[in-house]
């Protein structure tokens, strides 16, 4: 409580002292001060996540390429990636930016996404002019892997607008192979993500549409302020699925494959497998509609399920403006769950927690039980990860927050007008190892103190230390990494899962560490969460255990592995053939 | 386990006692400033630039005084309206109220919550300002202790008033305290057992306390209350499937997918604040909402007022035409209908239902044009191939209506009239078998239509498949004994009886 009031005065300063004390006399300023109180839960320690963009070398602005028409593209933008596009053990940056086409015909000085590579001092140097990936049209999400198993991440853009995908070459630069590969989405395209869906070695491509956006449709809040656009201004559009034929070029199976069928506003996906059969699922975080959760009919197709599995709606069967998507074991039973992330104010949705049942029983929304649910409400959720930042053996939780309607401005925004309106502070949520989960907004520092309007949220070892950093876009602003200097609760492992026959991460594996007396899943997924693609390596914090007792993948195709590797507090590749049946 | 970690994890330190009395010390300190500061003015304006609104103080009460730019005017006049009335009666709970109202449905929050509290302080008796109050707050994420206190307090009040039971149930299962969420439900239930949401609430939450079967007792009583409402069918679903059913799983969740969404609690008390709502946004939500009710009055009057600040919004323009022609007003709907598609050319769901419209008014060239353009536009709707198909028959282009026809039945399937039509043009092109098999397919669907039997028998009589002709005169005219198939079937039995007398056995 202390600390926030604190803030609140320290960021004031005359009248605005006044605003404060007046505000406890009358009971108003006091409640709108309660959105930062209820977020203390911390110590003022040094802060978990510290700021290195500018150490770092990470120059990167957002441009939204607004002109005050407030078209609807401009507020839901800006993906990342954390990604080793070079091949040498450190993780590059890539960044998406805007562009001036909507409502400007202001061509000069375009917005470009942009490629940082990571040098061996931790600094990261711009290379996008030299590697071609100074993509201009209208970024929003990102997914990566290796579509042509050629031991290279290649890298697909979500646009606003045509995709684009671009091949790496494995000498630093890319070629555009959009056309050469038979894509052609051209609507608004949010989040991908890469996954084999049927099983035949080659990663296909599931892309989320957003809306049949309208440029000329106006749109205003409820006091009839001009403001950006819904979703249900317009109608939603189905998403896209495109196998991989193995020859470097794409056929678009939607229809097909039965993803066609349902036509809504998708933001969030995440590929995984979520009824333990071996062939991997989709969930589809949808904005204001039910979500989806497209079970895979063992490669041939899918069947929306996300109804009968409790995942469509709220456990009070509201339909949610679903953003960002995450899976994770945050429970600890040895299965996947469920994390979206939701509109807050003025809606007031939570953001949801989906416990998984077990089995093919389903999900339940366990979001209070939690300790998720009245923490979310004052903020618009997007980018969501789940990684254990302390190292104990759960996993925590961050989510990044930036309002889509205009709010009131919010103490400490760093912001420029009208985008003020937008900014919001993120949330770090501490797992007590029971799947409890405590807010820690003091101690996390700037990363959630600081009021920005953010997007995508992308997590790895950045500095290979063995925890795991952050990487943030935000709109109209900087992009933000975030070291973690969190004190450690124990020890840690990184696990690469590679396929020699396929000569790339083995997408869509999951892997458990057995620990005494405990085990502990992470999935390796390409692409998730808002617009998003993280370290493609599964990250184990360990807590005590300094000794593992076995590790077992599940490779894509359901063959089920063991290796036996002892020590902790290392990166691990785990090839494929290299050990042994499950015990 | 999690005992074991917590000993390893540094325990954050939390403010001690001493600092948090210093602290106090010190906002006293401050109040005391204030005091006298603002007794030096009457009125004091004080606003940092947010949008959090600005007071305006009379003697010891601060009036909110929200930032109105930007605002339809209307909406502005509305709240300065409102704000005028509490000038005029400053110790009146109804004005405060009011402001409360209007500034609420407006999600102008801070200034709303301000004005129930003293409404509230105003009038402690009045059930309205707790329950508003416990609403408002509930929205801006607010303690659920807060909320339920302020929800207790006013059911206190009145007692027997069933929504604000089934809002606290709501309350309480959002903060996850599952049993007192139960309870309210249930106290809910015993004052109106015909509820829906109530029962829903009630089986949402056993569910979650894996009291499965009972859950799906309640849902399905939800389910039969409310039909319209997805979330009940949507739980159903879960409940089925924890069951181990998953076929009846299945079918309540195919039919969650028709519903139109979450069915809205009937609160009279809420619907104060709702109607306080005069901005265009809100217009057009509550005309959506009555236009899913078949109410349309309500519906034209809400998107007329929509219509005033948006002239030239398209989806408004469609929702007045439909509205208009749901009451029969062909021509304003086709008006209203056709200045959607002048400001949206691409806008194919006002087409269709334009089309659509003018087909029925047998303005076939019209209705060709809008059809067309939408079958170009979405040629995967099978309905609208069908409609354009049925336009060209009764323009007299059968060749294009047929390939329609048949464009339709392979996207999807023909409901009776649409194969009725198509057997029509089949039968005109003098394509008599294949009719047949139409009319045929169209009396599977409606068994009972008399025009059907009658098309049928025309065709079946062309051919000479005479007591078959009869069979479907007859059957039309058991139907509909005025039909124009009773004629048919006397001049047909009439030339039957002819025929007979002229053969050899009878001469």
């Amino acid at each position: 409580m202390r600390a926030a009031l604190e803030i609140v005065e320290s960021q004031c300063a005359g009248l605005c002292i006044l605003v404060v004390v007046v505000g406890f006399a009358t009971g108003c300023r006091k409640d709108d001060a309660d959105d930062v109180q209820a977020m203390d839960a911390g110590s003022r320690t040094a802060p978990w996540f510290v700021d290195i963009t500018a150490e770092a070398g990470l120059d990167f602005v957002q441009e939204t390429g607004a002109t005050g028409e407030l078209h609807m593209p401009e507020v839901i933008g800006a993906g990342a990636a954390l990604w080793d596009f070079d091949n040498d053990g450190d993780l590059d940056i890539y960044l998406t930016n805007a562009a001036f086409g909507l409502g400007s015909a202001d061509r000069n000085g375009e917005p470009r996404n942009r490629l940082y590579r990571q040098e061996p001092d931790g600094r990261f140097v711009d290379v996008t002019a030299s590697s071609g990936l100074g993509d201009t049209g209208y970024g929003m999400g990102v997914a990566v892997g290796d579509i042509n198993n050629d031991g290279h991440l290649d890298i697909y853009l979500c646009n606003y607008g045509p995709d684009r995908l671009y091949r790496n070459r494995g000498d630093g630069t890319f070629e555009d192979i959009t056309v050469a590969a038979g894509i052609d989405v051209n609507g608004w395209s949010c989040s991908a993500s890469l996954f084999d869906y049927d099983r035949d070695g080659f990663l296909d491509l599931y892309v989320t549409q957003y809306v049949e956006y309208d440029a000329a449709t106006k749109c205003s809040d409820f006091a009839g302020r001009r403001d950006y656009c819904g979703p249900n201004s317009f109608y939603g559009v189905p998403d896209v699925l495109l196998r991989n034929n193995g020859d470097g070029t794409f056929t678009d199976v939607s229809e097909e494959a039965g993803i066609a069928s349902i036509a809504a506003p998708g933001l969030g996906v995440i590929c995984a497998d979520l009824n333990g059969d071996d062939w991997p699922d989709v969930y589809v975080a949808n904005d204001g509609k039910a979500n989806q959760l497209w079970i895979n009919q063992g490669g041939r197709g899918f069947l929306d399920e996300a109804v009968m599995m409790g995942v469509a709606l709220n456990g009070q069967g509201m339909g949610e403006a679903g953003m960002g998507v995450v899976v994770a074991d945050f429970d600890g039973d040895a299965d996947f769950d469920l994390f979206i992330s939701h509109l807050g104010v003025p809606r007031a949705e939570t953001n949801t927690f989906y416990r998984n049942l077990g089995g093919t029983t389903g999900f339940e929304d366990a979001t209070a039980e939690c300790g998720l649910g009245a923490s979310s409400v004052a903020y618009t959720g997007f980018g969501t990860a789940g990684f254990d930042a302390d190292l104990d053996g759960d996993v925590d939780l961050f989510v990044a927050n930036g309002a889509v309607m205009r709010r009131p401005v919010l103490p400490g925004s760093e912001v420029a007008p009208p985008w003020d309106r937008y900014a919001e502070p993120n949330l770090f949520y501490l797992n007590d190892g029971t799947g409890r989960f405590e807010l820690q907004v003091v101690s996390a520092g700037p990363v959630c103190t600081r009021v920005e309007i953010t997007r995508a949220l992308a997590t790895g070892d950045i500095d290979s230390d063995g925890d795991v950093d952050l990487l943030m876009s935000n709109i109209q602003g900087p992009a933000r990494l975030y070291r973690n200097e969190m004190p450690r609760q124990g020890h840690w492992l990184i696990v690469r899962a590679l396929d020699p026959r396929l000569r790339r991460d083995a997408i869509g594996a999951s892997v458990t560490v057995h620990l005494e007396g405990r085990q502990i899943l992470r999935m390796i997924t390409g692409g998730s969460s808002y617009l998003s693609s993280s370290d493609l390596r599964a990250h184990f914090g360990l807590g005590r255990a300094n000794k593992i007792n076995r590790i077992v993948v599940r490779w894509p195709d359901g063959l089920r592995e063991e290796f036996q590797v002892g020590e902790v507090d290392r990166i691990l590749e785990l090839v494929r053939g290299t050990g042994g049946p499950e015990s | 386990m999690s005992q074991r970690r917590k000993r390893i994890r540094p325990v954050p330190p939390r403010p001690i006692v001493s600092e948090r009395r210093r602290h106090w010390g010190r906002r006293f300190m401050w109040l005391a400033v204030a005091v006298v500061l603002l007794g030096s003015s009457v009125i004091l304006l004080v606003h940092d630039g947010s949008g959090m609104p600005e007071f305006a103080l009379l003697g010891a009460v601060a009036i909110p005084d929200p930032d109105l730019a930007g605002m339809e005017p209307r909406v502005s006049q509305r709240i300065r309206d409102a704000r005028a009335a509490v000038f005029g009666q400053p110790s009146s709970a109804e004005a405060w109220g009011r402001l409360g109202q209007v500034t609420d449905i407006h999600e102008l929050y801070a200034c709303a919550t301000i004005c129930y509290r003293r409404a509230l302080s105003l009038n402690g008796q009045d059930f309205r300002w707790p329950y508003m109050l416990a609403i408002v707050l509930e929205r801006q994420g607010r303690d659920a202790d807060q909320v339920v206190s302020l929800m207790r307090a006013a059911i206190r009040l009145q007692p027997d008033y069933a929504p604000a039971h089934v809002r606290l149930g709501d309350t309480f299962a959002r903060a996850g305290r599952l049993s007192e969420a139960s309870e309210a439900y249930q106290t809910a239930i015993a004052l109106d057992g015909a509820l829906g949401l109530a029962h829903r609430g009630l089986g949402q939450v056993l569910l979650r306390l894996n009291e499965v079967e009972a859950a799906s007792r309640e849902l399905e009583q939800a389910v039969e209350l409310t039909p319209a409402d997805a979330a009940a069918f949507t739980a159903l679903a879960q409940a089925y499937m924890r069951m181990g059913d998953r076929q009846r799983a299945a079918e309540a969740a195919a039919a969650s997918r028709g519903k139109q969404g979450v069915h809205a609690l009937s609160d009279p008390v809420w619907l104060e604040v709702v109607a306080a709502g005069i901005s265009s946004s809100i217009c057009v939500e509550r005309g959506k909402r009555f236009l899913q009710q078949s109410q349309f009055g309500p519906a034209i009057r809400e998107y007329k007022i929509a219509e005033e600040v948006m002239p030239d919004n398209p989806y408004i323009q469609r929702s007045l035409g439909v509205a208009y022609m749901n009451t029969g007003q062909w021509d304003t709907a086709i008006t209203y209908l056709s200045k959607a598609v002048s400001l949206k050319q691409d806008f194919v769901g006002a087409r269709i239902t334009l089309g659509t419209l003018l087909l029925n008014q047998n303005r076939l060239d019209e209705a060709i044009t809008q059809l067309r353009w939408a079958v170009e536009a979405a040629p995967d709707k099978g309905d609208v191939h069908a409609s354009l198909a049925t336009a060209l028959a009764k323009r007299g282009n059968l060749d294009d209506a047929i390939a329609e026809f048949e464009s339709a039945a392979a996207l999807s399937q023909l409901d009776a009239k649409a194969l009725t039509n198509w057997g029509t043009a089949l039968a005109q092109r003098r394509q008599i078998s294949q009719a047949v098999v139409r009319f045929g397919q169209a009396l599977q669907l409606d068994p009972d239509n008399p025009t059907i039997h009658y098309n049928l028998a025309l065709s079946l009589e062309s051919v000479g498949r005479l007591d078959q002709a009869i069979e479907h005169y007859s059957r039309a005219v058991e139907v509909n004994p005025i039909h124009p198939a009773s004629r048919r079937l006397a001049l047909l039995e009439s030339r039957l009886r002819a025929r007979d007398r002229q053969t050899p056995d009878n001469r």
